[in-house]
């Protein structure tokens, strides 16, 4: 009797242990987007060139819901956050949601430096 | 008569020319895929742990065309990359593409989302790992 409720025991810790392990794993997941490699400013592109090469990403869904909610509160009182647009920016990285059109994130890179870069112009 | 009809049919060519010089390249949003992951620690399966409120990153694996039209951008190989020639490995910054007969092309690089930083998506040396 008492074996057997040592191994119960066992295999309840062994079943809560596998299940607790299971909550997070480090699993690429996939996802889709736009993308363009320009020159110049997003306001203004330009063919890429030598000098001035740069890409910007744009996302949706799921990937962008995460980010938007790791990415902590709210900025107030900026551009693009009216007629109940949410947005979070942390350095160059922009998060927003707005009820109808979902989740969405931008963000870039210059492509001669590889420094991060806005992937909107607001 | 004729030195009128000259000055015209030029200025015609040249606005033409202009015209298709300038359509050569459009601006365009294209269409990709990826995978990404978001974790805490460092990206590997091995040092990744869960994110938490203060420790949130993502990371982004392209594969295919684009990463193959990046690791074009972004210029000559990396001197000295992989011990082993034929990976060729292209660095600007965080942002890695590299590229393997193999497996082909594929850029890798994260952002913390707490900073909003540019921060690395392969940890040291993975890049050259089989």
């Amino acid at each position: 009797m008492r074996k057997s409720l040592a191994t119960i025991a066992l295999l309840a810790c062994g079943i809560a242990l596998a299940q607790g392990a299971r909550v997070w794993a480090f699993d690429y997941r996939p996802f889709t987007g736009h993308y363009s490699i320009y020159g110049g400013g997003l306001g203004d592109p330009v063919a890429p060139s030598k000098t001035s090469k740069n890409i910007a990403f744009w996302i949706t869904g799921p990937v962008a819901k995460q980010m938007f909610k790791a990415m902590g509160p709210d900025l107030k009182d900026v551009c693009g956050a009216e007629d109940g647009n949410h947005i979070r920016q942390r350095a160059e990285v922009s998060c927003s949601f707005h009820p109808k059109d979902g989740y969405h994130c931008d963000f870039g890179f210059d492509l001669i430096t590889g420094k991060s870069i806005g992937g909107s112009i607001c | 008569m004729l030195k009128r009809f000259l000055v015209t049919f030029t200025a015609l060519l040249c606005a033409l020319a202009v015209q298709n010089a300038s359509a050569v390249w459009d601006y365009v949003h294209r269409k990709f895929s990826g995978t990404y992951v978001i974790y805490g620690g460092y990206p590997s399966s091995e040092e990744a742990r869960a994110p938490t409120p203060g420790d949130s990153k993502i990371a982004f694996n392209l594969t295919g065309d684009l990463a193959k039209e990046m690791f074009e951008a972004i210029g000559p190989d990396m001197k000295g990359g992989c011990a082993t020639p034929a990976f060729r490995v292209r660095q600007r910054d965080m942002l890695v593409c590299r590229y393997r007969p193999k497996d082909g092309y594929r850029c890798n690089f994260a952002f913390d989302l707490s900073t909003g930083l540019s921060v690395g998506g392969l940890i040291g040396g993975a890049v050259c790992q089989e």
